[in-house]
């Protein structure tokens, strides 16, 4: 990769929300960086899992969640 | 009748934007003999002198976002990360840019304050700072702080390696330290993060950051650290710091250089998982999710 493209990747990633998510084979779901609207997504993926249920319904009471 | 103990509450001093202008001066001339950390580099950063962390004088940052993945009681917060850190763990989970203090983009204090009191009033309940590692930042880290209101909960989301400079400078900037404890023993601080002296500047960190601002400590449950990691970390902080919120964290990722680690080829198991959690309990810590 050269210099120029790893310039364009820091600058998109520090200007842009992100959030990483790691799917092992087994099927279990890790993510960081979770935004409020990623976090809606991984709720529905798994209702069962309480606590991110929590941090999907803090999706409700914010808005614009990209103040840039 | 039995009453509960008052809980601590702390609250960053009122006049915290006019300190934190003043700390911050006072930061950026301690980068002329760098001993924010404990490496105790002594080089001169304003002179283009690079110490362990590789950090120049000019702090860049590589996320600034809202986010909902941290302890629930202070999210949703707007999170800023800045470039580069004074450990090097390879099992870190943002280690492009927590290794490489030239990563991401220029922090300007004042335009990430406007982003930062946007998202305040869009529902954000905290503003967190950290990186990589922000006491290594500590002077781009307070001219932040002193452009934020004085009434915004103020979280530092440190390492818990710094050195006692870092320390005064920081005293009464944040309402909240989230502070890690990684490693419960030095070998495996040495091994996996490439630090000497961990377990005694953590401990030192801590007990002071207790008594000087709400505490929040941090382990990230490893796979194959258990026993040699969570146990006395645990026990410590139940001897030391009882009451002290812990947020006991189960989802290690292998990421960036944990594939180096032999133990770190498989996730956390579930038996290690039952056991650290069971192991917090029967110490009466006060887990929080």
């Amino acid at each position: 990769m050269n210099r120029q493209t790893n310039r364009r990747r820091a600058t998109s990633s520090a200007e842009k929300a992100v959030c990483e998510i790691l799917i092992l084979p087994d099927g279990k779901i890790f993510a960081h960086n979770i935004t409020p609207t990623m976090a809606a997504v991984l709720a529905e993926l798994n209702p069962a899992d309480e606590a991110m249920s929590r941090r999907a319904t803090r999706k409700k009471t914010f808005k614009n969640e990209l103040p840039n | 009748m039995i009453c509960a103990p008052p809980e601590k509450i702390f609250r960053a001093t009122r006049n915290r934007p006019a300190l934190a202008r003043e700390r911050a001066r006072l930061a950026r001339a301690a980068l002329a003999d760098c001993r924010l950390c404990a490496h105790d580099c002594g080089v001169n950063r304003l002179a283009g002198e690079t110490g362990l962390c590789h950090a120049g004088a000019e702090a860049r940052f590589f996320s600034a976002q809202v986010e909902v993945s941290d302890e629930l009681e202070l999210m949703p917060t707007f999170s800023v990360a800045l470039s580069g850190c004074d450990l090097r763990c390879d099992f870190c989970i943002t280690g492009k840019e927590s290794w490489n203090a030239r990563a991401g983009l220029g922090f300007d204090s004042f335009q990430m304050a406007e982003r930062a009191k946007l998202a305040l009033q869009n529902g954000a309940r905290t503003i967190m700072v950290l990186g990589g590692e922000p006491t290594i930042h500590l002077p781009s880290a307070l001219e932040f702080v002193s452009l934020l209101p004085a009434s915004a909960k103020l979280i530092w989301k440190t390492n818990a390696h710094g050195r006692t400079q870092a320390r005064e400078l920081l005293d009464g900037m944040f309402d909240v330290w989230l502070a890690d404890f990684k490693f419960g023993n030095d070998a495996c601080a040495q091994r996996l993060a490439k630090v000497s002296d961990y377990v005694r500047v953590v401990q030192e960190n801590l007990l002071w950051a207790d008594t000087h601002s709400e505490l929040i400590v941090r382990h990230l449950l490893m796979p194959g650290h258990v026993e040699c990691c969570w146990r006395p970390v645990a026990a410590w902080l139940a001897a030391n710091l009882p009451g002290v919120k812990v947020n006991l964290r189960a989802g290690f990722w292998p990421a960036w250089h944990a594939r180096r680690h032999g133990e770190f080829k498989n996730s956390l198991s579930v038996s290690e998982n039952q056991f650290a959690f069971g192991l917090a309990t029967e110490l009466g810590l006060n887990l929080i999710p």
